[in-house]
């Protein structure tokens, strides 16, 4: 199965994956991407960032290495604070549904890692650093092991109406044994945040 | 003469902004700066402008904006954009992004933690950035730099204008052979098995070079300054038909004849005395004058002194100055002048840049119709 390589307006890396008909973020989305965002003038300020990150807090790429890799990724943030930032990236930008996730999920499992992602001219430094990093620490096999999909964070979906999370996160992050595949984390309060909650964004238009 | 250097030798054509420090980002963090504070903040930074040496080229920034304010506008101004700039996030990144390419200073003036600094240490960016707080601290700042903290105008002037004094470029089998500032001057480095290019209390200390080296690398540029701090400015690579050299001239039609029969080694009429000389001779000496003239009047006229490249094109012939001490003779050889002699280098791998006992000689051949004296 094939998949092929583009960027989004940060310069991070999309797959387009079409047994799923969708571009998805090759990553849970990363402080450094929602940074771009933040640098808009929009409602987001200091006082709202640091409520998010004093959960998981930020580190630069160096340091966050191996068991600190999460505090690559955006957590503790709401599914209407992750829309509007799909907002912002475009059209057609947007949270996946449990079915899409688990469809990116199965697809990605089948498609063999390749070092051809590094060699994306467009992909923004900090994203290369982040890859490269990624693919010394995982040696990934396949996208799935890179994507991050499991042993990353539990990321925002639809889920008919309500707003779930699916992911396998590390113990370190939250201890909970699920299955990506068969289990959501139901959060009681959808409203509250929580520092295990990222996203990845789906994107339904053609990217240039 | 352009042919290829040997496979463990690198041609390259650099230029370097060494004398960086004429250009100031001063960068402000009004989110964090607390309104009681702003008035102390707006005058501070007034001082620091108004003090500045015009020759300092400066912008202002706000964290979390790439877009530059006016300095001279700062004054009348300065209130309206903390306010526009109020609920910016303190990330330091949409500026840096946007400054780095042009190398300046960034004095990055906050009152609390930015978010994003960390991520910058480790850049070259890094080594030209001063760093100061009115308030809280700014955050994880590495073990290399250190933050001001509550600094005076006199404070943060002594970090910011603290010119260049010395600037060195030099690297592994490094051999500069065209620069464009000549107050560079070369001297052996015997570290690095090649030479080095060095300045010293120049009036401007930019300079494109051509040069040769080995290793992967390019090149590397320190540049010193008053209080002994160095900084290492970045280099930017360029073509070398960008390098801006002495204009080229045609010789007469009488010393194109000379040149025929010089380059051939024949003897020839001399225009001044019109007696022969031998082909190598450059200076006539009849006439009482202890140096001599130079056999070619036009070249005497400009009072020529050094390198001259001389040229047989369908037109005529043609002469240039070569304004540097260093002349490239081929692949692997150089010539570099000493007083009125010049000393032929070769490069040998893994011994460096190694003076034979060559004697470089007028009208040395470089390819191409291309010929060289030293006048």
């Amino acid at each position: 199965m094939r998949c092929s390589f583009n960027v989004d307006r940060t310069g991070f890396p999309l797959l387009h994956v079409p047994a799923a008909g969708l571009y998805v973020h090759l990553l849970p989305v990363t402080k450094i991407q929602f940074e771009r965002f933040l640098a808009e003038p929009n409602e987001f300020d200091n006082r709202w960032y640091e409520e998010v990150l004093a959960a998981n807090p930020r580190y630069c790429q160096s340091r966050a290495v191996d068991e600190k890799r999460e505090r690559l990724f955006l957590t503790n943030v709401l599914p209407e604070e992750a829309r509007q930032f799909a907002d912002w990236l475009g059209d057609g930008f947007g949270l996946p549904t449990v079915s899409q996730w688990r469809a990116v999920y199965r697809a990605l499992a089948r498609i063999d890692y390749t070092d051809k992602l590094l060699d994306l001219v467009a992909l923004a430094p900090a994203a290369r650093a982040i890859l490269v990093q990624l693919v010394k620490e995982l040696k990934p096999t396949s996208l799935l092991s890179l994507s991050l999909m499991v042993e990353g964070v539990v990321e925002w979906v639809m889920d008919g109406t309500a707003w779930v999370g699916v992911g396998a996160p590390r113990a370190s992050l939250h201890p909970v044994i699920s299955d990506p595949t068969r289990d959501t984390h139901k959060p009681i309060d959808p409203s509250r945040r929580l520092h295990f909650f990222g996203f990845r964004l789906v994107c339904n238009q053609a990217q240039s | 003469m352009k042919s290829s250097p040997p496979a463990t030798l690198n041609s390259g054509c650099f230029s370097t902004g060494a004398g960086t420090g004429a250009k100031v980002a001063i960068v402000l963090d009004a989110a964090r700066t607390p309104a009681p504070e702003r008035n102390r903040v707006i005058g501070l930074i007034d001082e620091v402008l108004s003090r500045l040496p015009a020759i300092y080229d400066r912008e202002i920034y706000f964290l979390g904006n790439p877009q530059p304010y006016l300095a001279r506008r700062f004054n009348h101004e300065a209130q309206k954009w903390f306010e526009m700039n109020s609920s910016r996030v303190s990330l330091v990144t949409p500026v840096l992004e946007t400054i780095c390419r042009g190398s300046p200073l960034v004095v990055i003036v906050g009152a609390g933690h930015v978010f994003d600094l960390a991520d910058w240490l480790n850049q070259p960016v890094a080594r030209q950035m001063i760093l100061a707080t009115v308030a809280e601290p700014l955050g994880d700042v590495g073990t290399t730099l250190s933050v001001l903290k509550q600094p005076t105008a006199d404070r943060l002037l002594e970090q910011i204008h603290d010119p260049v004094q010395a600037v060195e470029i030099s690297g592994p089998d490094f051999m500069p052979f065209f620069w464009d500032n000549l107050a560079y001057k070369v001297e052996a480095d015997s570290h690095a098995h090649g030479f080095r290019l060095n300045v010293q209390k120049a009036e401007h200390y930019d300079v494109c070079f051509e040069c040769l080296y080995t290793g992967k690398s390019a090149p590397a540029v320190r540049s010193t300054h008053a209080s002994g701090r160095e900084t290492v400015p970045a280099l930017e690579v360029m073509a070398p038909a960008s390098i801006e050299r002495p204009p080229i001239h045609r010789m007469s039609k009488e010393e194109e004849v000379v040149f025929r029969r010089a380059v051939d080694k024949k003897s020839f009429r001399c225009l001044h005395c019109q007696h022969d000389h031998c082909w190598h001779e450059v200076r006539c000496l009849s006439g009482g004058s202890i140096l001599g003239k130079l056999v070619y009047p036009s070249m005497e006229r400009e009072r020529l002194s050094g390198f001259v490249l001389c040229a047989l094109k369908q037109e005529g012939a043609e002469y240039q100055l070569h304004p540097v001490q260093v002349l490239r003779l081929s692949q692997d050889e150089v010539a570099i002048r000493q007083k009125q002699k010049a000393v032929i280098y070769r490069f040998v791998a893994g011994r460096g840049w190694v003076s034979t006992a060559e004697a470089f000689e007028p009208y040395s051949s470089l390819g191409g119709g291309a010929y060289a004296l030293l006048v």
